[in-house]
């Protein structure tokens, strides 16, 4: 045809782009996008065997073992009623503050975030447990939507993470060191939210009144209820950070101990169990088969030597390098409106990542970077996917209710993004500690 | 005639996907053991399980490819409809066609180059790292669930056309 590797490569990648925004579901693009690369520039018995040995080897690779197991012990978790108690825990401490509710909301959901690593399921959980709660105390919808829906969104950032388990594995970064990484960045953010709470309580107390006050005795006996948090969590990260296990090692682990809680709890019942496995297939299918394309599509943009081109032209670009980064910032933050983060991720990385190592950013600083940009997006209209789980949950409010209450979290997240921007030790600090030589 | 065919399609499909779909549940649920007993067994008894790795590779095999079909008769498999649902009913109907049966395809060849592949290991006789258990088994068992997935695919592809012949 007379194309060159690179124009192919091009040609692609605008087909991948055209057949997603035609409804094909994301992996099959990526998938057959690689396939015809592929089929033009190394011919058709190439391109099929490729298809066979790639699909099978990521099948097999027990890195990915870690996508269900986290998921499952993030749902058995929520089936578990683990997250309940940490709210009504946090609450005795918090609750006597203006938005006191929305605050314990806030830090509930950074707690169930230690142990479940999606965000839709963080928000879904607390919604179910807080709502009922701020309605009560006569918190307006809106405020308590929009924080429910923001703070969930902290289950992707706070470690273990879905997300940073896909970067780490589309970019061959340390999985146990993303997950170390994420804890700074998803305490910032948490504690700017309690102070945008607070404030925006303080000038409009109607939105969240403050609650009844408890004594330091209360106080201290509901610390029980964060118990099995603090265990799972103590379990998992600090087998990972210690070295003890490896983060498949760690999933499998956690999962069984919290089955174990679930079940000396008495909270746990075979329905939820069942449920929690469902729900775990469903997510990790629908995960792998946009890894699966993201690995094809990937091995056919390293052979259309694209990922080299774009780097090494922006490598030669007289720009400041954070202008190339905000613009990959961009482009994640308009594709989150529309779509998963995972698939984000899938999608993007195999292009995206071999500029930003040539433009000299860490890979840590920049994978949490790129999870909190398309965190932002999944709150933001039109299309925020976070706020359409609430959304169909909770279907007396209107959505975009919703959505006007996210904003000043959408706000206040963005001037998080921009201090982790300028601040990179927030995210390597801790990994630093851990992997001195890494 | 058509609407039949797809009707007495789906339900075979769909029985046939859900069982699959227990098999990985359960295959889930023994790796997680054999990880933990691993763990366990390595700690406090350093004696860990011989090949771990190749039994939990093999289990994930099964919880990746066998409830592929069920999560799409789902609907869970994501896809991006903001442009789409912007098109008027009937475009919608043509790109939707289109688009299942390219999805169909690319599946089904997917499938199809499983099958080879595992036929090419099975020939060679080909096995796991350290137990050196044969993997083609497993890779039949994958392309049988891709296969399922196909289906699922494809009866979405018979739907549009009825829908498209029915002006639904």
């Amino acid at each position: 045809m007379g194309l060159s590797t690179v124009e192919i490569g091009y040609l692609m990648i605008a087909l991948v782009i055209i057949l997603m925004f035609l409804k094909m579901p994301v992996g099959v693009t990526m998938i057959l996008a690689g396939f015809l690369g592929f089929y033009f520039i190394r011919g058709l018995p190439a391109a099929l065997s490729g298809l066979g040995i790639i699909t099978w080897r990521q099948g097999i690779n027990t890195i990915l073992l870690v996508i269900p197991l986290f998921t499952w012990m993030g749902l058995l978790a929520a089936h578990g009623n683990i997250s309940k108690d940490a709210f009504a825990s946090i609450y005795r401490w918090v609750g006597h503050l203006p938005g006191g509710l929305a605050m314990a909301c806030t830090c509930a959901c950074t707690a169930f975030g230690a142990v479940c690593g999606n965000h839709i399921a963080t928000a879904a959980t607390m919604g179910t447990i807080a709502l009922p709660e701020m309605r009560k105390y006569k918190y307006s919808d809106e405020f308590s939507l929009g924080c429910i829906a923001a703070s969930g969104n902290l289950g992707i950032m706070i470690p273990p993470s879905g997300a940073f388990i896909i970067y780490g594995f589309l970019t061959e970064t340390s999985i146990g060191a993303l997950f170390i990484a994420g804890i700074l960045p998803g305490l910032l953010i948490t504690l700017m939210f309690l102070i945008q709470i607070f404030i925006q309580c303080k000038i409009n107390p109607a939105i969240g009144p403050a609650g009844p006050n408890c004594t330091w005795d209360i106080r201290i006996k509901s610390l029980k209820g964060l118990w099995s948090i603090v265990t799972v969590f103590i379990l998992v990260m600090g087998g990972i950070y210690t070295g003890v296990f490896t983060p498949t090692e760690a999933a499998a682990c956690g999962v069984f101990v919290v089955f174990i809680i679930g079940i000396a709890r008495r909270q746990l019942t075979w329905r939820g169990f069942i449920c929690s496995l469902t729900e775990t297939l469903m997510i990790s299918t629908m995960i792998m088969l946009m890894i699966i394309g993201a690995m094809f599509f990937g091995s056919f943009s390293t052979a259309s030597e694209i990922p080299t081109m774009a780097a090494q032209m922006v490598d030669n670009l007289a720009v400041n390098r954070y202008i190339v980064l905000g613009i990959i910032m961009i482009i994640y933050l308009i594709a989150g409106f529309v779509l998963d983060i995972y698939a984000i991720l899938a999608v993007t990385l195999p292009i995206f990542f071999p500029i930003i190592e040539a433009l000299g950013f860490d890979p840590l600083h920049f994978g949490v970077m790129s999870v909190l940009t398309v965190m932002l997006g999944s709150i933001s209209p039109p299309f925020g996917i976070v706020v359409f789980a609430l959304g169909g949950m909770y279907k007396d409010i209107p959505i975009f209710k919703i959505f006007r209450g996210t904003m000043p979290f959408f706000a206040t997240m963005l001037v998080g993004l921009i201090i982790i921007l300028f601040v990179p030790q927030l995210a390597t600090l801790l990994p630093d500690f851990m992997f001195p030589y890494r | 005639m058509l609407r039949r065919v797809a009707e007495y399609l789906q339900k075979g499909v769909s029985a046939i996907s859900y069982t699959i779909g227990y098999i990985g549940m359960v295959a889930l649920i023994l790796a997680t053991l054999i990880v933990v007993t691993d763990v366990f067994l390595r700690r406090f008894f350093n004696a860990p399980i011989i090949g771990a790795t190749d039994i939990t590779s093999l289990g994930l095999s099964m919880v990746v490819f066998l409830p592929m079909a069920w999560c799409s008769l789902k609907g869970g498999h994501v896809d991006l409809n903001v442009v789409v649902n912007k098109f008027p009913k009937s475009v919608r109907m043509g790109i939707e066609l289109i688009i299942m049966f390219l999805t169909t395809g690319t599946i089904g060849l997917l499938s199809w180059q499983l099958l080879m592949y595992g036929i090419r290991l099975q020939s060679m006789d080909a096995g796991t790292q350290i137990l050196e258990i044969p993997t083609y088994p497993f890779i039949y068992l994958a392309t049988l669930g891709g296969c399922m997935l196909t289906l699922t695919f494809f009866l979405k592809f018979l739907y549009s056309i009825i829908n498209l012949l029915e002006k639904k």
